[in-house]
């Protein structure tokens, strides 16, 4: 028998290289923007001619190409979910949209009602995502597993959610942490569950820079004007319009880059050590002429968009391995249902983690 | 349909107890396959495998009747085991061809524009 993880189970000797005494494994993403091309496209068409049922087989059609294009030391994650549970959660996520639409556009005195029925679900919504996109995750016919709740998501939101009211929105950088750490320390994988040690110090220094990015510039504008005895031209309104745009955008990328390296660098999973050096500014490079191309060829370079960035993303992206793999084993996760991935989509509530 | 020549697949081989891979070959021919590790073979039923769909030329995964998992390279014969999701076939076939992806360009942007004069 060829044993690729050798007698101590460590890593594929192949794929592995030694530092400091870890053997580092690096993701890579072998997807082609030709190949995923055509898939997206094709998937899109039959979406249009079935009037958007389709839309279920395409988006785990993508969500295949794009895990099975996705390796780690040599081996590919897998997506395991399937259309019909994805098109039944569709279904219900429509049936709550359509009910949203109704009710606040028909008897707007009853949307008091919609936000509330909102304000329950939104735990229920971020449990069950984690879940569906946990369990239908796989690397070595092993799956992920979480095992949050809806008590736990809602104690933790609500908690901290009165706490950012209160402090008029000073605390939000707590509320991300707290929200990132009980869902990772949630989540499972052969067995063994996610460590999250970024803290919250390291969260609010990364949105104060960003705030800085936006509000510094915004301040002077809004300084200057001020200052300016006439009122202000229509044209320097237009300036200040574009320059809020730009200056959000650049501080989406920044966060964006931040929150993604301190979630991963903070994340321990049994003997694996996640190493993740995304920089914000290649990132706002590569969002900025992904937006322009996509504009520009009307949608059509969405597929190379998708390539570039996950390639990117893998680029920057290790593993490093310090113990036995054989430290993960089996995992008795049951199955989870679509409609709550479906639901946080539908409503746009992601919690990037 | 054609008749394959019997054939012999390098896999790479998942336990689902451990996320460990190791070596393995699966010879296949027209009823059975067999599954072979250093010197010990076991036999399957082709109807007792399952296959993951094809997805662009992305590695695929034979699942096997006890839990492991095999890990290999597209083949021909991948196409007459069971498939884990009959419907996309299809649908495989149709993202294979520049043919179709160009038909789909035509159509998608004839469908946008009548909605933009539907909006007008």
């Amino acid at each position: 028998m060829s044993d690729e993880a050798g007698p101590s189970g460590k890593a594929d000797e192949e794929s592995a290289e030694q530092a400091d005494g870890a053997a580092r494994l690096s993701f890579r993403f072998t997807g082609a923007t030709a190949e995923y091309f055509r898939i997206w496209i094709v998937n899109l068409c039959l979406t249009l001619f079935t009037a958007g049922v389709f839309s279920a087989w395409a988006k785990v059609r993508k969500k295949r190409y794009l895990y099975s294009h996705t390796l780690l030391g040599r081996t590919p994650f897998q997506y395991l979910g399937r259309p019909l549970p994805v098109l039944k959660g569709r279904m219900v996520a429509a049936v709550l949209g359509v009910t949203w639409y109704v009710v606040t556009n028909l008897v707007p005195e009853f949307s008091w009602l919609v936000a509330l029925a909102a304000f329950g679900l939104a735990p229920w919504a971020i449990a069950r995502s984690v879940a569906f996109t946990a369990r239908y995750s796989a690397y070595r016919n092993l799956t992920f597993c979480s095992r949050s709740t809806y008590g736990g998501v809602a104690g933790t939101l609500y908690g901290w959610s009165l706490v950012t009211l209160a402090t008029c929105g000073l605390a939000y950088p707590c509320l991300r942490q707290r929200l990132t750490r009980y869902l990772v320390s949630h989540t499972e994988f052969g067995g063994v569950p996610a460590r999250f040690r970024a803290s919250v110090g390291q969260y609010i220094g990364s949105y104060f820079v960003a705030g800085l990015l936006v509000g510094g510039p915004l301040g002077i504008f809004v300084v200057s004007f001020a200052a300016d005895k006439h009122a202000p031209s229509v044209e320097g309104l237009q300036i200040v319009f574009v320059a809020v745009y730009l200056l959000y955008f650049v501080a989406f990328a920044y966060l964006r880059a931040k929150i993604t390296n301190l979630v991963w660098n903070g994340t321990e999973l049994g003997p694996l050590r996640f190493v993740c050096t995304l920089s914000a500014r290649s990132l706002l490079w590569i969002y900025f002429t992904n937006t322009l191309a996509v504009f520009a060829s009307a949608g059509l370079l969405i597929p190379w968009a998708t390539i570039r960035t996950m390639r990117y993303r893998a680029k920057q992206f290790a593993v490093h391995l310090t113990g036995d793999l054989r430290e993960f084993a089996g995992s008795d996760c049951s199955t989870v249902q679509a409609a709550g991935a479906e639901v946080g989509e539908f409503f746009d509530l992601d919690v990037a983690l | 349909m054609s008749t394959l020549e019997p054939a012999t697949l390098s896999v790479r081989l998942f336990d689902g107890v451990h996320p460990i891979a190791n070596r393995a070959r699966l010879r296949i021919a027209s009823v059975q396959a067999e599954l072979v590790q250093g010197e010990c073979g076991t036999s399957y039923g082709l109807e007792e495998l399952s296959v993951s769909p094809r997805i662009g030329l992305a590695p695929r995964f034979i699942t096997l009747p006890e839990g492991r998992q095999l890990q290999c390279a597209d083949h021909p014969w991948l196409d007459r085991l069971p498939q884990q999701e009959k419907t996309e076939r299809f649908v495989a076939w149709l993202e294979q061809r520049w043919s179709v992806a160009l038909g789909a360009v035509a159509q998608c942007l004839r469908t946008s524009r009548r909605g933009d004069r539907g909006h007008r």
